[in-house]
């Protein structure tokens, strides 16, 4: 008795100990949960501090780079440019640490869940930090070190976001031997491989590779030029290659000199819109067809077993998951700039002007050409993962089951102890399902769209008012607007 | 054998413990060690130590001394980081300023920063000293030099390893004539960096 007992307990032991291993659990439960949602109230207030503050709360060890990004982006739209400053920074290093794999958390991601790996960031996110710390810097009063951050980029751009590129396309597929063992896999169940690989994500090409950015150009093109370095004729005609709508840009930010001579200058409007778009989980579920009866627990195990006389696997489906992108819900847009006298210029003559910006970059097409990278390997990825997991399981699930066959007599304790063992492995096997997700981590506070635009003006002072289409306004007073000089002013609405 | 209880393995387990997380210790070292490939204080020494000897042997700054019988005046102005790293060029501008005032080639005044101070102290004192101890408005020393400079790197990367190589220039300059009488340069700081490989 004290055998037989001891077995259905190790049975029942190993088979949950096998799930537990395989099922991680997910960050959140409700503690995260609540957390979550002061995050989004603050926003929703406009208290951008305290959302980045309750942000910094979710990362004690102050090492995610996602999270460091979103804090870093909310000290900047509220204005706390040293704060940003610090935490960009700090997020660059971060980003240019996690390009060391970190071997253990590698393996852990490709076996049971692509989260646990370090989150290393986008590359958007990877040339975005420099170009927001450089506004940082700039709004700050510190051109020099603006200058620095943009320097910072073109390293970037040339020694990494190229290779990154040749990297992605040349790095498509699972290798061959984890390609043979989920074949197997799959084939000892009745699945064909070709069954799924028809329901993946498209193959990414070159043009899906992110690695130049209007905004960034365009930046560059005014802080050089104020810097009075006029080796920026790269950055002006790769503007105009990247967004037609900027032919004259390069032009009317560079003659700046010669307007001086007419006692103008130069105001140059940077107004960012909405938020840019999210990822979330794309999935495709295919039902294992093992039993001619509905996928009900007792009776298709009960069934398979009376009839095949061995220990089989219950009914379980395949899941598999990549990374897409979410449909966008911000519709927001600049809709109006008027600029006006700050102080009645030395004419005695009012200003009173519309400003028209134009669509300079729309980062959702960042996010977009990132996830079409990714996704046909995670897919990929996700096939043996899920696979592997699954028959891991059910193989050592089946193994217990088969020594205790050997070693209890009687067959039919051995039927309770396997019956009673198969809705745990069931639920163990729609868990593995749960702990099957894609990473979609990104920085969620970069904005979406940026509008562009300047003005030849008079020495003098003004205020500049960017509205919006949700009513909002953003007034920036007292802007001092120096002949011969350019001068960028930025505003920023993300909801 | 004895056995040991659980009171004292947990005691064992809890000191061990505490010794893996105890306070850090502060280590007090001589020499700056490059630990992350980027500028130091090593740095700043080598090419200070390097363009100050340049300029205490300039032949045009003796030629001024010759003629005009008292070494050059000199105005701090700025050293630009022209560079791909955020450093702080104001520490090369001091270290720089001292050596050479310490050496008796050059004669430094205040900075314009530092003058602002000064001039602020001397109307304070109109106010509140005595005249013959108070000092008096508008008499300063002009300077006739202008030292500025910059900080330039650049960076390469081929595989795993990554080269900055530095350039730090400095230029005296006549105020009033901007003609230069010392430049002196110094690339003698590359740095070669091996990291692991770059992946997504």
């Amino acid at each position: 008795m004290k055998k037989y007992i001891r077995y259905a307990t190790g049975t029942l032991l190993i088979v949950a100990l096998t799930f537990s291993l395989f099922t991680c659990a997910t960050t959140g439960g409700k503690k995260g949960k609540e957390l979550d949602a002061k995050i989004s109230k603050a926003f929703g207030k406009d208290d951008f501090i305290e959302c980045a503050k309750l942000i910094g709360e979710k990362d004690k060890k102050g090492t995610d780079i996602a999270l460091n990004l979103d804090i870093g982006l909310l000290q900047h739209i509220a204005g706390d440019y040293e704060a940003s400053i610090k935490t960009l920074d700090k997020s660059a290093t971060l980003i240019d640490e996690a390009f060391t794999k970190s071997i253990s958390k590698e393996v852990a991601g490709a076996m049971f869940n692509p989260n646990l790996k370090d989150y290393a960031g986008n590359i958007y996110e990877y040339l975005f930090v420099n170009a927001f710390n450089a506004l940082n810097y700039y709004n700050a009063g510190n051109i020099d070190e603006a200058l620095v951050e943009l320097r910072m980029l073109v390293t970037k751009q040339r020694e990494y976001a190229t290779k990154y590129g040749e990297d992605l396309i040349q790095d498509l597929s699972v290798s061959g031997d984890d390609l043979d063992s989920t074949n197997k896999s799959l084939s000892d169940i009745d699945i064909d491989m070709n069954d799924i690989i028809g329901h993946a994500p498209r193959k990414p090409t070159k043009d899906d590779v992110y690695n130049d950015s209007a905004f960034i150009r365009y930046l560059s093109l005014l802080l050089y030029t104020i810097d009075n370095d006029a080796n920026n004729e790269e950055d002006g005609r790769r503007l105009e290659l990247l967004n037609t709508d900027f032919a004259g840009e390069t032009e009317a930010v560079t003659s700046i000199e010669e307007k001086g001579r007419e006692g103008l200058g130069r105001l140059n409007l940077i107004a960012f819109a909405g938020k840019i778009v999210e990822r979330e989980e794309g999935y495709f579920n295919l039902p294992v067809p093992l039993t001619i009866f509905t996928p009900n627990l007792g009776l298709c195990t009960a069934a398979f077993y009376i009839a095949k006389g061995s220990p089989i696997p219950p009914c379980f489906g395949l899941h598999f998951t990549y990374p897409k992108v979410q449909e966008q819900e911000s519709d927001l847009r600049v809709s109006s700039v008027t600029i006006t006298n700050a102080v009645s210029s030395e004419t005695g003559e009012n200003t009173s002007i519309n400003l028209d910006l134009k669509v300079l970059e729309d980062f959702d097409k960042a996010v977009k050409m990132e996830v079409a990278t990714k996704a046909y390997k995670a897919f990929n990825a996700s096939i043996f993962r899920s696979t592997t997991k699954k028959v891991l399981t059910l193989a050592a699930a089946e193994t217990t089951i088969i020594e205790v066959k050997k070693n209890v007599d009687n067959p039919a304790f051995v039927d309770i102890v396997t019956f009673a063992a198969m809705p745990g492995i069931q639920k163990g096997l729609e868990a593995l399902d749960k702990s099957e997700a894609p990473d979609i981590r990104g920085c969620k506070y970069f904005p979406r769209l940026c509008y562009a635009g300047g003005v030849d003006l008079p020495e003098g002072m003004y205020n500049v008012s960017v509205k919006y289409s949700n009513g909002a306004e953003k007034l920036i007073e007292n802007v001092y607007v120096k002949k011969g000089k350019n001068k960028i002013v930025e505003a920023l609405c993300l909801k | 054998m004895k056995k040991i209880s659980i009171p004292m393995l947990l005691m064992l387990f809890l000191l061990m413990v505490s010794a893996m997380y105890a306070k850090s210790k502060v280590k007090r070292v001589d020499k700056v060690e490059d630990i992350d490939g980027y500028w130091n204080d090593n740095d700043i020494n080598i090419v200070c130590k390097d363009l100050i000897a340049q300029c205490i042997e300039s032949p045009r700054i003796a030629k001024f001394e010759a003629e005009n019988g008292r070494a050059p005046t000199v105005i701090m102005g700025k050293i630009k980081n022209d560079s791909a790293e955020h450093i702080d060029t104001s520490i090369v501008a001091k270290k720089f300023q001292n050596e050479i005032i310490n050496s008796g080639v050059l004669e430094f005044v205040a900075d314009k920063y530092e003058r602002e101070a000064l001039r602020d102290e001397i109307l304070d004192q109109q106010d509140h000293s005595t005249e013959e101890s108070a000092g008096e408005v508008d008499a300063e020393e002009a300077a006739d030099y202008m030292l500025q400079g910059s900080v330039k790197t650049d960076v390469h990367q081929e595989g795993k390893i990554i080269t900055r190589a530095y350039t730090v220039t400095v230029q005296l300059m006549h105020i009033q004539t901007h003609r230069i009488i010392f430049s002196g340069q110094n690339d003698s700081v590359k740095k070669q960096i091996k990291r692991k490989k770059f992946k997504i």
